[in-house]
């Protein structure tokens, strides 16, 4: 009884392990598996099916000459299991330096693409501080010292410099988060202001709404344009004052952004902003405006209010 | 009583297995739990054939069979569910 049972289990293993024979040989036709290791899982199984054959034949008592063989093919098991390993170790190795392969070219090709966008930009400023010396000379103004005039150029520059500063601390150049550029720019501002307006009581305070980033391209042209505008207010909106405040607000608004620096001084004039020809600083802020797609207007209620909107 | 090539096999399976487990834990071979409970069940096969000579020949020979079968079901479940397409 108990040899009739062992050999239907053997007949049972026998069918199993063909199908599995056959499931091997058909995920190596779809290249599922690779066929080395298709081989190598298909001759493990071929041994076992050989050492079911040789059980079956000798508990269903037709002969046990395969008995001698069957403990051999049993013992070369382990060693294509040994040799399996090792290919598909392999393999999985292989699969994973094309994914590395893969990745470093797409790095690459990432690279070549923000070199080229340096390049780019590197022109842009440079071209930018030559308009901005232009600037300088054509609206040169008796009553500025060289001092003044160098400091203003300093700012210009240093506002540029900001925006690659912020993108050098973040993870993505491709957004700049507004807050930290503009606190940079208006730190410097603040710094490089002459000694007689430094040492008045001049507070800076931010309201930026920490969620807005920007292009480079837009950054720079924004961070030229806070530092017009607060290097006006640090140097004219104080005149005969000691005390006083400068509010940077940058807010979004159904896809609109609106730039506003107020300060509480003695006003100005909303004509000398809006023909846009009296100072450079006007001029400046004008063709900055126009550059980002903005529109800005000033207005003079205890102090002075430029806003800008833009679409970004 | 054993015979020695019944014990030569164990000794193959067991270095087999242990390597086996020793790649799956280092990570250095793909992980197929299915396929190393294939291997423990051959590996248990050889432990019954041996024991079969010294108590129990009819049970640990009955258990031998049913352990290859068992190894067999494990053999067909792992190549059909555990080794899928590569991503």
């Amino acid at each position: 009884m108990i040899e009739y049972t062992i050999s239907w289990i053997n007949v049972a293993s026998m069918a199993i392990l063909t199908a599995t024979l056959c499931s091997i040989m058909y995920k190596a036709s779809k290249g599922i598996i690779m066929p080395d290791s298709a081989i190598f899982l298909g001759i493990i199984i071929f041994f076992s099916l050989f050492v079911c054959t040789g059980n079956l034949l000798e508990h269903g008592g037709i002969t046990p000459a395969l008995d001698f063989y069957e403990d051999f093919a049993e013992m070369l098991v382990p060693l294509f299991i040994i040799i399996l390993l090792n290919s598909m170790r392999l393999h999985s190795l292989i699969d994973e330096r094309a994914k590395n392969m893969l990745e470093l070219s797409a790095r690459l090709r990432e690279r070549d693409e923000l070199i080229k966008e340096i390049h780019h930009r590197v022109k842009n400023n440079l071209q930018i501080v030559v308009s901005i010396i232009n600037l300088l000379r054509n609206a040169h103004d008796e009553n500025k010292t060289i001092e003044r005039i160098l400091m203003a150029l300093e700012n210009r520059i240093f506002s540029m410099s900001a925006v690659y500063d912020t993108v050098g601390a973040t993870e993505n150049y491709a957004v700049i988060p507004a807050g930290q550029f503009i606190k940079k720019i208006g730190e410097q501002v603040a710094c490089n202001i002459p000694c007689e307006i430094r040492n008045k009581k001049i507070g800076l305070f931010y309201d930026i709404d920490d969620s807005i980033n920007f292009t480079i391209e837009y950054a720079v042209t924004l961070g030229m344009l806070v530092n017009e505008i607060i290097t006006n207010a640090f140097l004219h909106a104080f005149n005969g004052r000691d005390e006083g405040s400068i509010t940077i607000s940058l807010k979004k608004n159904d896809g609109e952004t609106t730039l506003s620096i107020r300060d509480n001084g003695i006003g100005v004039r909303s004509d000398r902003f809006e023909n846009g020809k009296t100072t450079m600083g006007a001029v400046l802020i004008k063709n900055l405006s126009e550059q980002i797609k903005g529109t800005y207007f000033v207005s003079t209620d205890n102090g002075t209010t430029v806003t800008v909107r833009f679409g970004e | 009583m054993y015979q020695i090539n019944e014990v030569m096999s164990l000794v193959f399976w067991v270095v087999g297995c242990l390597l086996f487990a020793y790649l799956s834990r280092r990570k250095a071979v793909p992980r197929y739990p299915l396929l190393f409970a294939a291997f423990l069940c051959i590996l248990s096969s050889n432990v019954f054939t041996i024991i079969e000579g010294f108590v129990f020949y009819d049970a640990f020979n009955l258990l031998e069979h049913l352990a290859y079968l068992a190894a067999a079901g494990f053999f067909l479940a792992g190549i059909i569910l555990e080794i899928r397409e590569r991503p």
